[in-house]
């Protein structure tokens, strides 16, 4: 290949389009800032500020292996062993909020797809289910599983239940979006060749068509799955006994080696997940 | 048994499988069975009569205040959403979402400027170049430190949720809008920086190798190759990114500041349960609009 | 079924284009027909005509003597089922096994368990039929591999198989060999018709190689523009017809646009 040719970077010129995208973006950088009122100089914390994060961020690389604080109370856990619990904590509620998401995403995600009514007879009834799919999906997702946690936790106080249902809900409603999508782009080949040697319709959708969104269906519950890790970690914060409602007590304790130690447990379980999926995706061939 | 169905059996046993994936399938299996087992989720019934007074009470609570044992009207019901409006709703609205708009371009910016130090085909002693003569090792070490570096950063990141973030930066800098968009900047430039240096790993390797080959330096390689091949798909990931900042941008103000989530804790403080549900229907809305306009802008992006 | 096809005076529209016009075809049990022509002929409508996918806006297509146009839901199931397909682009499910794919030729005889069944844990006498016709097509050790591990010559042998498991007494192929060397394709088509001459069944084959039509069928139906103009055995497919055949079509009517 002759360099001159290489050099052509195709797309290379700012097309108008492009050049139309980052306008409106640095406009609405603009006006957000102005909003907001933004004040570049105030991103350099303040004395107070400073010398508070000085001390906080300087215990990152020193995180406490064991409680802080003096007159602790005799009972008390050993810092490792609480962590412990809220690690596992985090972790199951993740994993079992994400089973009935999983069922509710499947139902949605089928309902939401037009592959199996699209090129059929046509009928009001295979639209209308997408429709409605579609639009539950939406309003599960629009609301965020903090707040479905501050809905819960009206109805049944601060249990775990409240926290896998506040999770399951709007998950279901995302994982139901994403499925919709991948079984749509799924190819239709050979759904199509199955129709061909007389197929059932529900035997060209379960095996013709399903198999090609598998894979990634299975990908993107996995980065669910570590997304609800998180998720769960925040639930902390509304009272819940997962990470976050040690990292809070902690961080107001000022037991700042505590808190670093809690991050890195989180860090740990997120970046563990991640390399699993990582794992998983690549062996499926995603 | 036929000489086929032991032919059969044989290619049974050959047939490739992958014990990871399956040692992983059953991991999924067991965790989430001992989460339902060990977990207490059903520990007490999940429906139970004071449960159902609760949710009695806040479905009476739910319905407009001036509304409460009235006869429905939709004028009242209006005024009564006019004056929550005025009163700071719509500010609210708005700084929401100013908050996302701020938070994803910070992100956007802080990702791309950590994707060259992260992306291994170009953080080496010779980007691109497949062959390139054998640098010395300190050379080659030192750049390799440059990644893995860098992928921790990327990695810390976004481990840590923009909801922990919020609350440890609020204490740095006090009641001013920052904190919110800084940590929603930080998260998401963890995973825009990760995704972009993944793409830019992929990129067509020798476009860029000739580049190099023609003398051209690291910044000339980032500005006439990098980033024309890859910035289309940054934008996909940058509007995709942006959606999850609105829905976050509306929780964040739960921990004080002024943003939709503010408003929701302030009138679940004051049990006006008919406002914090109104609040949530607002962000709600705020949502799926910030969802229609990425999706059309990801389209507008994928067209060019 | 026994295979047999009868064409009178057909036409196919899509919208304002006429893909068939006034085609009058029988078909023999037992039979091999190549479709040949250039591209854009009607070959693949012809095909879709068949097996019910496509219907006649005008004239009458039967098979067995039956109109497919009447034909109730369930009964164009069992036509299809009768009927293989072979495509060009294979439409295999590539991430599934070889064994699946085959058994899933099945699916027109089988009830939603049924196939549950096959798909997870198929009966011996099934998974032993797959495998004969496997070995038949030349790749019975590939019964367990994943599709996407095969080359292309053994997923369209895959191709193939599946629509042998169907026990069929027509196999319709799509240009079979339009996108493989030329080496391969000799085989491909020599395998579909040897089988089909073993099995008895009708096979009609859409091909853009008029020597591999000449070699290997006793029947060649020419198509041009949507019309037969040639039917009969290759020694009759003299220069002339040839030439017909493969003719530009005159500059006054392609600027017509006609």
């Amino acid at each position: 290949m002759a360099p001159e040719r290489a050099l052509v970077v195709r797309g290379s010129g700012p097309g108008g389009a492009r050049l139309a995208v980052f306008l409106l973006l640095a406009a609405a950088g603009l006006w957000a800032a102005l909003v907001l009122d933004l004040d570049p100089r105030r991103l350099w914390p303040g004395r107070e500020g400073w010398q508070l994060g000085a001390e906080f961020f300087g215990r990152a690389l020193r995180p406490a292996l064991a409680r802080e604080g003096a007159d602790l109370p005799p009972d008390l856990p050993p810092l490792w062993w609480q962590a412990t619990r809220a690690a596992w904590r985090t972790v199951s509620f993740a994993a079992a909020a994400m089973l009935p998401a999983l069922a509710g995403g499947l139902l949605l995600g089928f309902g939401g797809a037009t592959a199996w009514w699209a090129g059929g007879r046509r009928s009001w009834l295979g639209p209308a289910v997408t429709a409605a799919c579609r639009l539950a999906s939406v309003g599960l997702r629009s609301v965020h599983e903090l707040l479905w946690a501050v809905l819960l936790l009206a109805v049944f106080g601060v249990t775990p239940l409240a926290a896998v249902v506040a999770l399951a809900l709007p998950y279901a409603g995302t994982l139901g979006k994403i499925f919709a999508e991948l079984i749509d782009e799924a190819p239709r080949g050979p759904a199509g060749a199955l129709r061909d040697a007389g197929a059932l319709p529900v035997q060209v959708f379960l095996f013709g068509l399903l198999p090609r969104a598998l894979p990634d269906m299975t990908a993107y519950s996995l980065y669910r799955f570590e997304c609800a890790l998180r998720s769960a970690a925040v639930l902390g914060f509304f009272g819940f006994p997962t990470l976050g409602y040690y990292i809070s007590a902690s961080f107001e304790n000022l037991y700042y080696g505590e808190v670093w130690f809690y991050l890195y447990v989180l860090l740990a379980l997120v970046a563990g997940v991640d390399w699993w999926s990582g794992a998983i995706r690549r062996r499926l061939g995603r | 048994m036929t000489a086929r169905e032991a032919t059969i059996r044989r290619l049974r046993a050959e047939r490739p499988r992958s014990r990871f994936l399956r040692a992983s399938g059953w991991a999924v299996v067991g965790l989430v069975a001992v989460s339902w087992a060990l977990g207490g989720f059903l520990a007490e019934p999940a429906w139970s009569a004071g449960r159902a007074a609760n949710l009695r009470r806040l479905l009476h609570e739910v319905v407009p205040y001036p509304l409460q044992g009235a006869d429905w009207s939709w004028s009242v019901a209006a005024t009564w959403l006019g004056g929550i409006w005025r009163d700071y709703l719509g500010e609210a609205t708005f700084s929401t979402l100013a908050t996302s708009v701020a938070a994803i371009l910070l992100a956007g910016s802080l990702g791309a400027f950590l994707v060259p130090w992260a992306a291994r085909g170009f953080a080496c002693p010779e980007p691109f170049l497949t062959d390139p003569v054998a640098p010395r090792w300190p050379v080659r070490l030192a750049w390799g430190a440059v990644v893995v570096v860098a992928r921790a950063l990327l990695t810390l990141l976004r481990s840590i949720p923009e909801y922990v973030w919020a609350f440890l930066l609020i204490a740095l800098y006090g009641p001013t809008a920052w904190p919110l968009v800084l940590a929603l900047a930080l998260h998401n430039a963890g995973i825009l920086g990760k995704l972009t240096a993944d793409l830019v790993e992929h990129l067509e390797q020798p476009t860029l190798a000739a580049l190099r080959g023609l003398g051209a330096r690291r910044r000339q390689i980032v500005f006439a190759g990098i980033f024309p091949l890859s910035v289309n798909r940054f934008l996909l990931y940058l509007f995709y990114r942006w959606e999850t900042c609105v829905r976050e941008a509306t929780v964040l103000g739960m921990l004080g500041l002024a943003s939709l989530g503010f408003w929701i804790q302030d009138a679940r403080a004051r049990n006006h349960y008919d406002e914090m549900v109104l609040v949530m229907a607002a962000g709600g809305l705020l949502v799926t609009a910030g969802d229609l306009v990425s999706a059309l802008a990801r389209e507008l992006v994928r067209r060019t | 079924m026994t295979g047999r096809f009868a064409l009178a005076d057909v036409t196919v529209r899509y919208g304002s284009q006429t893909a068939l016009r006034a085609v009058t075809l029988t078909i023999r049990a037992a039979e091999r027909i190549a479709l040949v022509g250039p591209s854009g002929a009607g070959k693949t409508t012809l095909l879709r005509l068949l097996n019910g996918s496509a219907r006649a806006t005008a004239g009458r297509v039967s098979a067995d003597g039956r109109d497919l146009a009447g034909l109730a839901r369930a009964d164009l199931r069992r036509l299809r089922a009768a009927i293989g397909v072979v495509h060009q682009d294979l439409r295999l499910v590539d991430n599934l096994r070889v064994s699946q794919n085959v058994l899933a030729g099945g699916f027109g005889r089988q009830g939603f368990w049924g196939s549950v069944r096959a798909m997870v844990r198929p009966r011996r006498q099934d998974l032993a039929r797959a495998h004969a016709i496997l070995e038949r097509v030349g790749i019975g050790e590939a019964l367990f591999q994943r599709v996407d591990r095969l080359s292309g010559g053994q997923q369209q042998r895959v191709a193939i198989a599946r629509a042998l498991y169907q026990e069929p007494h027509v196999l319709l192929a799509d240009e079979p060999v339009a996108s493989v060397d030329p080496a391969r394709a000799r085989d491909t088509v020599a395998l579909l018709t040897d089988v089909c001459r073993e099995r008895e069944l009708t096979l009609v084959m859409s091909l853009h190689n008029l020597d591999l039509a000449r070699e290997f069928f006793p029947r060649l139906v020419g198509l041009r523009e949507g019309a037969v103009i040639f039917d009969g055995p290759p020694a009759a497919l003299g220069g002339e017809s040839y030439r017909d055949l493969y003719r530009l079509p005159p500059l006054a009517r392609s600027l017509d646009g006609t």
